[in-house]
């Protein structure tokens, strides 16, 4: 390694949502400071929702991210379920299911084209990409397709959708329409294998780290909607003691707020979820997997990719499966009574656990709120792959280089700094 | 017959709902054979919409350094730059949008973008009203 002192400042994150810059000092061929800033501006979501209603709540909360309304709404109505005791019918289980699947797919696919495979396949963006390879491009769009027409279906549209309420979805759909998308998954389910396999052969590094995932896990289910906190290194907890163990800070030179597990950092979203949870998904995914020659758990972060590839591949079977059973019904939601109290709710949106926490009072309206989403809990692991892989990567390239590698690295975490939706820490001196 | 299509896109809220306004106040006038749509955002999905015509009259805001209510008309999308590799999931919009479309050879072949001039924040109202009525009166004459 060559005595190098380079002080590089990466500006702008192209390709991360919000704003973001990375601070690099290198002094004698060796990282001495990294600092990945992010300043989105607050979001102030969590005040917004005091003095709400609860189904004015799941409309809020879906303007939190255009990507993932549906993993804001999800995680808030379980937390209210949660505070009324209403229990969730079988129906309505199914039916968040398949909503979740739309947006797994939707978010997923864009993920992987517009940011993941120009990276991968070294273009400047998708627009340089699709005049190389618009049939890949145009697949995506197919795929990303697919998931809006779910969550179209569910929601009565796609973005910031309305459909959903407090004990399950505010109108059933009739069964036409939901065997006209279910002939549309039908016939596109080889697009989706395709893909798994296309992502797979992706030229990526063979580097692995050491790092912890957290995910939902359940015992029967590929984790959406339920389940408990778990770890590869032990942790298995109920929601509600996602405080006890998952602890958020703030840092001086970002605006956006990191999240530590009993003081280390631990990776979210789909590479956690398969790690996790490879044992619960059906045969034929994991047929799809043998054909590519890959195995999970893995600890290379770029297998990220493929993740989300098997995860749309997963979601339009299981999309498939729900809709082949589907049955109308004239009663898609339980009657609610509001009462005083706090809840929880946690669900795997597409990039991971997002949690939230609801205090109501006896009115019945919102005491208080706080949503943890899944970027804050990956920041803290972005800056450790950002020094593993840099050092890894050689520290004596050019600036341009290292630019581009910090930018894919962090990419490949999909983040969504749009969803930080914290009030930050106020200092005011008076005098 | 040639396949014609005014597509409104944008958000609902604020004054980016000024293509949701036009093509509301089109739908009120005969035009036989002219699709008139709205959509909220529709991201890169917009190419699948625009794709079953020859002629598409695009519509939405835009914010650049000309008065409120100033229309923008463009013929050709190599007038819309985007910042270098600056292209998260979120911000890809129309520009990115028709771009890819370009690379994909999924463009109309005729593709006319009408642009308004808005303000992020304290628009005028009254000077976006006579922008919108204007540019519906240009939409009619070019499509009739």
């Amino acid at each position: 390694m060559s005595k190098l002192q380079k002080d590089l400042t990466i500006p702008i994150i192209a390709r991360v949502e919000g704003e973001g810059a990375l601070h690099l000092k290198i002094h004698e061929g060796k990282i001495s400071q990294l600092e990945l800033s992010i300043y989105e501006p607050p979001r102030l979501f969590e005040k917004f929702l005091e003095g709400r209603a609860p189904n004015e709540v799941i409309d809020a909360v879906a303007r939190i991210c255009g990507i993932c309304p549906v993993a804001y709404q999800m995680s808030a109505v379980q937390a209210m379920e949660h505070i009324f005791e209403m229990p969730v019918t079988p129906w309505v289980h199914e039916m968040r299911r398949l909503f979740y699947c739309g947006e797994w797919m939707e978010s997923h696919a864009l993920h992987i084209h517009m940011l993941a495979a120009p990276d991968f396949l070294r273009y400047p963006s998708v627009i340089a990409m699709a005049k190389d390879h618009p049939e890949i491009v145009k697949r995506g769009m197919h795929l990303h397709g697919l998931g809006l027409m779910l969550m179209t279906l569910l929601g009565k549209r796609s973005v910031h959708p309305v459909g959903a309420c407090v004990g399950g979805f505010y109108a059933a759909p009739k069964i036409s329409a939901v065997q006209e998308v279910l002939a549309q998954f039908k016939k596109s389910l080889p697009l989706a294998q395709e893909l798994v396999l296309w992502s797979a052969s992706l030229p990526m590094a063979k580097v692995t780290q050491e790092f912890t995932s957290v995910c939902l896990r359940h015992p029967h289910e590929y984790p959406m909607n339920e389940g408990r906190i778990v770890s590869d290194r032990g942790l298995d907890i109920d929601i509600s003691e996602f405080d006890n163990y998952l602890k958020e800070s703030q840092v001086p030179y970002s605006t956006a707020l990191q999240c530590h597990l009993q003081g280390k950092s631990y990776l979210v979203g789909p590479l956690a979820r398969l790690n996790l949870n490879h044992h619960l998904l059906p045969p034929a995914v994991h047929d799809i997997l043998k054909e590519a020659k890959i195995s999970f758990p893995t600890q290379n972060m770029f297998h990220s990719v493929i993740a989300r590839s098997v995860e749309i591949y997963y979601a339009m079977l299981e999309a498939i499966r729900i809709m082949e059973n589907y049955v109308y019904t004239p009663t898609p939601h339980s009657p609610m009574t509001p009462r005083a109290g706090v809840g929880f709710g946690c669900t795997e949106a597409p990039r991971g656990l997002l949690w939230h926490r609801y205090e109501f009072n006896d009115e019945g309206l919102v005491a208080s709120s706080r949503i943890v989403p899944p970027t804050s809990q990956n920041q803290a692991r972005i800056e450790e792959d950002l020094w593993h892989s840099l050092m890894a990567f050689g520290l004596d390239h050019s600036d341009d280089d290292l630019r581009f590698h910090s930018e894919m690295v962090i990419r490949n975490y999909d983040p969504c700094i749009s969803c930080s939706t914290h009030f930050l820490q106020l200092k005011i001196d008076r005098t | 017959m040639s396949r014609i299509a005014v597509i409104g896109v944008g958000s609902p809220f604020a004054d980016d709902h000024i293509a949701y306004d036009v093509i509301q106040l089109l739908q009120q006038e005969s035009l036989p054979s002219v699709s008139l749509q709205y959509y909220d955002r529709p991201g890169w999905y917009l190419l699948e919409y625009m794709q079953d015509f020859d002629t598409v009259h695009l519509v939405d805001a835009i914010i650049s350094d000309k008065p409120i209510g100033t229309l923008h008309r463009y013929d050709d999308i190599e007038y819309f730059k985007t910042q270098d590799t600056l292209l998260s999931s979120h911000s890809f919009g129309l520009a990115e949008t028709l771009l890819l479309g370009k690379s994909l050879n999924q463009l109309p072949a005729q593709l006319v973008i009408h642009g308004i001039e808005i303000a992020m924040h304290n628009s005028d109202e009254e000077k976006l009203k006579e922008a919108y009525l204007l540019l519906v009166d240009r939409i009619k004459q070019e499509i009739l």
